[in-house]
């Protein structure tokens, strides 16, 4: 059976079907979930950044443009919610990178299957991945959460940011180069994995 | 993205569709070119082959959300859902217009005038005098029905603790089951600026958001003498002149016909969304500086703007209204949630 594509899941939902909803939840809740994972650092935040960005779709349902794609639109919503709550810790001065809600966050990720060296290489480029990813200027950060974990083009990142396509790649570019830099101890792993 | 497998490709020409071939976005042919440049070139060939390993290293781990988020997630969203408009059955409609003489004599002048118009236009073939119904608005406070009493979507039940950032999306709605259900106490600190407040049910009906049928004090309060009907469903004349003009900071000036641009720019945010309103707004707002026209223009744009996120936009608008009396309130209202949801 064919899915259903979401603007038509919301059109459903403009026009009193509930279950609609429901379903562009359960299609989106993951990846917005680690979006906001990662450019909040913090599992109640992102939580709450989740949330936050499906009361607004459902507030605003009636301005959404049939012009941009949903995916798009929820994105920049979230985007938005996001940027907002790193200017508001910037100004606290609240940054910390060791919340302790990302534990239960990183310990979800282990693999089970993994052999144990495998395993302990993998969780250590996986802490130092996310680190770097982290130490990405926000700019950079955005773009490449954008495109890894919310699997837009780079045609509707750059609706998301309002910027230029050409901009956008060029941020991408710029955030795999520092990321290669960072995980330069593992690039001959790397290339076993590519 | 190329423009044809048949360019020739260069370093050059590799650079600006290196991250195109690395994510997949090229056709199947223009990704053979770049894949056969970058085997003879020794610049192109390791830096595509780095990428492809910096991005394999760096794909970044799912986590998996608490299990309970979906639920919380659409209890929250649906609990400040805007009410829906609906259209009364066609039974309801009858015996509402039966008991108002001066409303079914309207509606039958309407109907004459109606099949008039659709008999004249019969040349231009039958559909040629359709009109969709979502082309005349429901102004009507009484069209709006509050939705959920049919809900497929189950809600949670209601639990005892709740945080404070679901206390504060909490609607007073008193109906058992419909609750927001509290979110399990995780010992960390809700982020501030999430800490949002009840916001407006409707932003299509918010204060400024005058229907499109304006009628004037009089003739509303002549209407409503003559119909008989319940103060609760009473025809609301359009905002008057409220605004007081002497203590307003802005200038006024006399242009055209403003209000009907106001009426259009609400029709095009209604249908097409801010971003298409936004200009007409600031034109009437433009045009119509220091009017009640230009006033509610930039009220709504300045609403418009906080929906999409532009808070700074958004707040001027706000801060020269909270100088106008008939928007102090209102304006010092969503700037004091603006303030909220930023965690001011």
């Amino acid at each position: 059976m064919l899915e259903s594509s979401d603007e038509a899941l919301f059109d459903k939902y403009r026009t009193g079907d509930r279950t609609a909803l429901a379903r562009l939840v359960r299609r989106y809740q993951v990846p917005l979930y680690n979006f906001a994972l990662r450019q909040v650092r913090s599992g109640s935040g992102a939580e709450d950044l989740v949330q936050e960005t499906f009361r607004r779709v459902v507030q605003h349902a009636n301005h959404f443009e049939r012009a941009a794609p949903f995916k798009a639109w929820i994105y920049a919503i979230a985007r938005n919610l996001s940027l907002d709550v790193l200017r508001s810790r910037e100004s606290r001065q609240h940054r910390s990178l060791d919340d302790p809600d990302m534990v239960p966050a990183e310990a979800a990720l282990a693999d089970p299957n993994a052999s144990v060296e495998r395993a302990a290489v993998s969780a250590e480029i996986r802490g130092r991945v996310l680190a770097a990813i982290d130490l990405l200027p926000d700019e950079q950060r955005e773009v490449f959460l954008l495109r890894e974990v919310c699997d837009l083009r780079f045609a509707e990142i750059a609706k998301v940011v309002n910027e230029s396509e050409n901009t956008v790649k060029s941020r991408m570019r710029y955030a795999l180069e520092r990321l290669q830099v960072a995980l330069g101890d593992f690039e001959a792993y790397a290339r076993e994995l590519g | 993205m190329m423009a044809g497998p048949d360019d020739i490709m260069n370093c050059e020409t590799f650079e600006a569709t290196v991250l195109d071939e690395l994510y997949g976005e090229l056709t199947p042919r223009e990704s053979a070119t770049v894949q056969q440049h970058a085997a003879e070139c020794q610049r192109c060939g390791p830096l595509l082959r780095g990428l492809r390993a910096t991005r394999a290293m760096a794909t970044i781990p799912m986590a998996k959300p608490p299990v309970d988020l979906e639920q919380r997630v659409l209890d929250v969203a649906l609990e400040s859902a805007p009410p829906r408009r609906r259209g009364r059955s066609g039974l309801a409609k009858l015996n509402f217009l039966s008991a108002n003489p001066v409303l079914a004599l309207a509606a039958g002048v309407l109907l004459v005038a109606g099949a008039a118009g659709f008999w004249l236009r019969q040349d231009q073939g039958p559909m040629a005098a359709v009109v969709s119904s979502e082309t005349v608005p429901v102004t009507s406070p009484a069209a709006d029905i509050p939705s959920g009493a049919s809900d497929p979507v189950r809600l949670a039940e209601a639990e005892p603790q709740g945080s404070p950032l679901e206390e504060s999306y909490r609607t007073p709605r008193p109906s058992p089951g419909q609750s927001v259900r509290a979110r399990p106490s995780r010992g960390a600190v809700a982020e501030p600026a999430m800490k949002v407040e009840q916001r407006d049910r409707s932003f299509a009906t918010a204060p400024a958001a005058a229907g499109p049928t304006r009628l004037a004090g009089d003739e509303v309060a002549a209407m409503n003498a003559s119909s008989g009907l319940p103060p609760r469903l009473k025809v609301a004349a359009a905002p008057p002149a409220a605004v007081d003009e002497k203590s307003s900071p802005l200038p006024r000036s006399v242009g055209r016909d403003t209000n009907a641009d106001l009426r259009t720019a609400r029709q095009v945010r209604d249908s097409q969304g801010c971003a298409a309103a936004l200009p007409l707004l600031d034109k009437v707002e433009e045009e119509a500086l220091g009017s009640p026209d230009g006033l509610a223009a930039r009220f709504d744009s300045a609403k418009c703007r906080e929906a999409m996120g532009d808070y700074a936009g958004a707040r001027s608008r706000l801060e020269t209204l909270t100088q106008v009396d008939a928007y102090r309130e209102r304006a010092r209202a969503e700037l004091s949630r603006i303030a909220t949801q930023l965690g001011q």
